[in-house]
């Protein structure tokens, strides 16, 4: 039975070589070499880009404690001034510093004077790590650690008010006060250049009435 | 015959050219391990850094900081991490408040009872405000406390293959106010 069945199995006929294999063997080779080298050259790139974003995340960092640097300068300026912090701000709205704010009715504010911002200049004028405006950075660490100051730098942008109230029934001056910090830094590995960062911290000044 | 001659020349050609190719290959592949490695570990490194640096903004009390520009391990030896090392050195430079200066505005006294009606500032306070500069000192009660201490860590990290490296180095910088 499988004798007849093999029998009547058509016979495919071989193909004829018509060509020369000559040569097929480096052809071969080549497309697997050509396909290595694209392997290689796809891990080179990811492997590259994989260590830029390592070299940006420590540079947002390395910004990033810089405008924490900032608001911890403007932060301690108000707790060992805070008057002045509060007079700045009143000045800045076009109230007087030494008057009480009283809302009865919140469509009937009182109205603003002249603005004057000099104060707040002043105030955060010096916040910052430049050394020609405010407190540099501790001339040791230059030479400690081979760290240019001119590359880690950081400011106190503004501070604004964005509320000044009064509270009759505590006897309390308020002022709502929003501070803007930038810090800056060069890191030359990796050379990206300059990275900021910008950061918003509010606080509320208060100043008691005697 | 000579037919065969050919694909025998051809086939240690190719073996050859693939052998050329192959070597630096492995090199490529061996080198980019311990790449790949160090990569990981600098993100680690960075993620390491960053909860030791807030920490040490706002966390730890600046009674328990080291000696003025004394170096110290936050964590008193390198980080492990997968047999890689991560190693966090921190100095911390204090501001004395006799010799730290800050500015403030200060101003010339008007009799704000006829001239600032509700509340309202009726001057021009630009004329009004005067400049002064003293010592933290001067302005604070608590004169034996820096008001501003500035921190420097270094991060560095590496394989255990591999050795210590300013390569694999950086710095976060920042000052802390002691309120």
């Amino acid at each position: 039975m499988d004798v007849k069945q093999n029998a009547a199995r058509p016979r495919i006929p071989c193909r004829k070589r018509t060509g020369s294999r000559k040569g097929v063997a480096i052809i071969i080779v080549l497309t697997f070499i050509i396909g290595t080298l694209a392997f290689a050259m796809a891990m080179f790139y990811f492997r590259k880009e994989v260590k830029q974003q390592n070299v940006l995340n420590v540079n947002f960092l390395q910004a990033n404690f810089l405008t924490q640097a900032a608001v911890q300068h403007a932060l301690v300026k108000c707790r060992i001034l805070p008057q002045e912090a509060y007079d700045a701000g009143m000045a800045l709205q076009g109230y007087c510093p030494l008057q009480a704010v009283i809302v009865d009715d919140p469509d009937d504010l009182p109205d603003r004077g002249t603005s004057s911002s000099k104060a707040m200049q002043i105030f955060i004028g010096d916040c910052t790590s430049d050394p020609t405006k405010g407190i540099p950075w501790d001339s040791r660490i230059q030479n400690d650690f081979g760290i240019d100051p001119n590359d880690w730098k950081y400011e106190v942008a503004s501070m604004s008010v964005i509320a000044a109230f009064t509270k009759p029934d505590k006897k309390l001056f308020v002022l709502t006060s929003q501070i803007i910090a930038s810090g800056t830094v060069i890191e030359h590995r990796g050379g990206r250049g300059a990275r900021s960062e910008l950061m918003t911290k509010t606080i509320e000044l208060t100043r008691k009435i005697n | 015959m000579k037919k065969n001659g050919t694909t025998l020349l051809e086939v240690l050609l190719a073996v050859a050219m693939l052998a050329l190719a192959m070597i630096p290959m492995f090199g490529l592949m061996s080198s980019s391990n311990t790449a790949s490695r160090i990569q990981k570990i600098e993100g680690v490194a960075a993620n390491l850094a960053k909860e030791e640096m807030n920490k040490w903004m706002y966390v730890i009390d600046p009674t328990s900081f080291p000696d003025d520009g004394v170096e110290e391990y936050v964590n008193r030896a390198p980080f492990v991490v997968e047999g890689n090392e991560v190693e966090i050195k921190v100095r911390v430079y204090r501001h004395q408040n006799t010799s730290t200066n800050v500015k403030y505005p200060d101003f010339v006294w008007h009799d704000f009872r006829t001239t600032c009606p509700d509340s309202t500032e009726g001057n021009n306070l630009d004329s009004k405000t005067n400049q002064v500069t003293r010592t933290i000192e001067e302005v604070t009660r608590d004169a034996t406390r820096p008001r501003l201490i500035d921190i420097v860590m270094q991060v560095r990290w590496k394989t255990p293959t591999t050795s210590w490296s300013d390569v694999n180095k950086f710095f976060l910088v920042s000052r802390r106010g002691w309120m």
